[in-house]
């Protein structure tokens, strides 16, 4: 049998949902539903609801193969429609606009101590602190620790600069920083 | 201290999380060996990834997301699914009926047309006496015995059988594996058709329709076929019925069901009596798959009461794997109770605009399973219930 490369996978499952086969959808949630469930249920803080997040992209996924135009790869194109979708479910959730955090420059951070209040936490207090990062931190977070996703097909999927993913990463780190030093104070 | 922003610091993130292509994750390396600052960057790092990791949720969100996402597809505008929308939710509906079939793959579903005259025993008059009552109420359930840990299936239901006309009305409720949610379906079997209930929050999606049609091929008979969801050789109607197939029969004790006093009868189906059943051209191979099956038969038990009214009717079907040893030993153990004779029953095939029609002349349920010894098997079950199995290595049927 020849063994088809991802890439080949993934452009075959696309036909399929173009040609509306509700088979491609089972499919689709073989190959990616792991992943999105995990996306989704981080952006919603909530197991839960990314299980209805998950069920509104394949929806989603479905009714927009048509119009993908396969500028970025389908795994990209579903976490946008994840996260759209998450957008729509938790309406608080603000994944679209440059936050405040970004306006602030580097500069600030030089002081912290981040590195040593981050490796000198316990588990349960770091992970307490992630989960309480805003949304548009524990998204590129996930994205890069979780997904191991390139900084570029980020800056895509978040629609950033590159530069933006960059300084998001260190702004998330910072916030975390100051989560834990808020918790151990 | 103070950190200073040089490349590499910006790519250490990628580099923890394994997104860096090799010269640059090699770059990254050597600069951390001899930048203090950086290297605690990769410890503290590190320490995130680990924690978001660990919090990713472990499982997966069961199938049914699917089958949910599918039910919203032809509401969803432009684009949506016509037919083979349809069929595809009959499929995976008929798929969680017949979920339980995947059991064994054994004697499974030989259940087309009840067959034969009576042996002239006591309990040859047995069916008659059940079908001359017209009509009962039966719960069923069926067990494994000595399976794998993790693959307990269950399956139990109640229903209302008249067996006159031939309708049948049961709710069946069936988990394949112990950590998933159960599934709970109405069925309505009338002759030429089966029906699965649309549950109630999900007719919106199907016109406020009620009921999946499924018809049945010409000739088969979806009462005996689907009377409950086989396991391991059993249907509800078939287990009654094939009171006038045993063989070997012999009185074994008396017992109280519920309240009445019985008298236990145990003996064989046999399996030729079984195949006899099945269309010409599966014969052959159904003959081949039981050859290696530990018994000649299904094993019954038959609880009579005085008026010689069946109350309880047990079938055992062994395992008949010869290379995976689990399974040769697995037991499967289909119970039927009738709970009353007798009962006013209104069973009746739904109207027509109650009924989507899926226009399937048959339904097919592909599985495939693979062995730890890397031999793969292909099964086939239809809506008719005919089981086709293919392992190549084996050619004999395995368990799960």
């Amino acid at each position: 049998m020849v063994r088809l490369a991802p890439i080949d996978v993934d452009e075959a499952l696309l036909k399929r949902l173009v040609s509306r086969d509700v088979a491609a959808l089972e499919e689709l949630y073989d190959r990616y539903g792991q992943s999105l469930h995990a996306f989704a249920s981080r952006l919603a803080g909530d197991a839960a609801v990314g299980e209805e997040i998950l069920q509104d992209t394949l929806v989603a996924a479905w009714q927009g193969a048509a119009r993908f135009e396969r500028r970025s790869s389908l795994r990209t194109w579903l976490f946008g429609i994840a996260r759209r979708q998450a957008h729509n479910r938790t309406r608080s959730l603000r994944l679209s606009t440059v936050s405040l955090d970004e306006a602030g420059d580097r500069a600030g951070t030089t002081d912290l101590p981040e590195d040593v209040a981050i490796a000198s936490a316990g588990d349960p207090v770091l992970r307490r602190c992630i989960d309480g990062l805003s949304p548009i931190h524990r998204e590129v977070l996930h994205l890069t620790f979780v997904e191991s996703m390139p900084y570029r097909d980020i800056a895509e999927l978040l629609a950033i600069s590159l530069g933006t993913v960059k300084s998001r990463l260190s702004n998330a780190k910072r916030a975390l920083a100051i989560a834990l030093d808020k918790e151990g104070s | 201290m103070t950190i200073t922003a040089h490349d590499e610091s910006e790519q250490i993130p990628a580099f923890v999380g394994g997104s860096l292509p090799d010269v640059e994750a090699t770059a990254v390396e050597r600069h951390i060996r001899t930048c203090d600052a950086c290297a605690a960057e990769v410890r503290s790092w590190s320490r995130i990834a680990d924690a978001m990791r660990a919090s990713v949720p472990a499982a997966l969100p069961a199938k049914a997301v699917v089958d949910r996402a599918i039910l919203r597809l032809d509401s969803a505008g432009p684009g949506a699914p016509g037919e083979q929308q349809h069929s595809r939710f009959a499929v995976r509906f008929l798929a969680v009926a017949c979920a339980v079939l995947l059991v064994g793959g054994v004697a499974a579903a030989f259940l087309v047309k009840s067959g034969g005259v009576g042996s002239g025993t006591r309990l040859t008059a047995a069916y008659g006496d059940v079908v001359a009552a017209r009509t009962a109420r039966l719960s069923f359930r069926s067990e494994t015995r000595n399976g794998p840990e993790d693959f307990q299936p269950e399956l139990s239901g109640e229903g209302v059988f008249d067996f006159e006309r031939r309708i049948a009305r049961h709710v069946m409720r069936t988990r394949v594996r112990p950590d998933e949610p159960e599934q709970v379906r109405t069925t309505l079997v009338a002759p030429g058709a089966v029906y699965l209930e649309i549950p109630e929050a999900e007719r919106v999606h199907f016109g406020g329709k009620q009921w999946v049609k499924t018809a049945l091929p010409e000739g088969v008979d979806g009462f005996a076929a689907y009377g409950a969801s086989p396991v391991g050789g059993a249907s509800i109607t078939s287990a009654l019925q094939d009171l006038e197939n045993l063989t070997d029969v012999e009185e074994v004790g008396t017992e109280d069901v519920r309240g009445t006093p019985t008298t236990i009868f145990r003996g064989t189906v046999p399996f030729e009596r079984l195949i006899e059943r099945l269309p010409p051209e599966h014969r052959a191979a159904a003959r081949e798959q039981l050859k290696k099956a530990p018994s000649v038969g299904i094993d019954v038990r038959v609880w009579i009461a005085d008026d010689g009214l069946p109350l309880r009717v047990e079938q055992v079907t062994a395992g008949t794997s010869s290379s995976n040893e689990v399974a040769s030993k697995m037991e499967f153990v289909f119970t039927v109770d009738v709970l009353e004779y007798g009962i006013p029953a209104d069973l009746a095939v739904p109207a027509a605009d109650e009924v989507l029609d899926t226009a399937l002349p048959e339904v097919v349920l592909k599985s495939e399973t693979v062995y730890e010894d890397g031999e793969r098997c292909r099964r086939e079950y239809t809506s008719h219930g005919i089981t086709k199995t293919d392992c190549p290595n084996s050619s004999s049927s395995r368990g799960p």
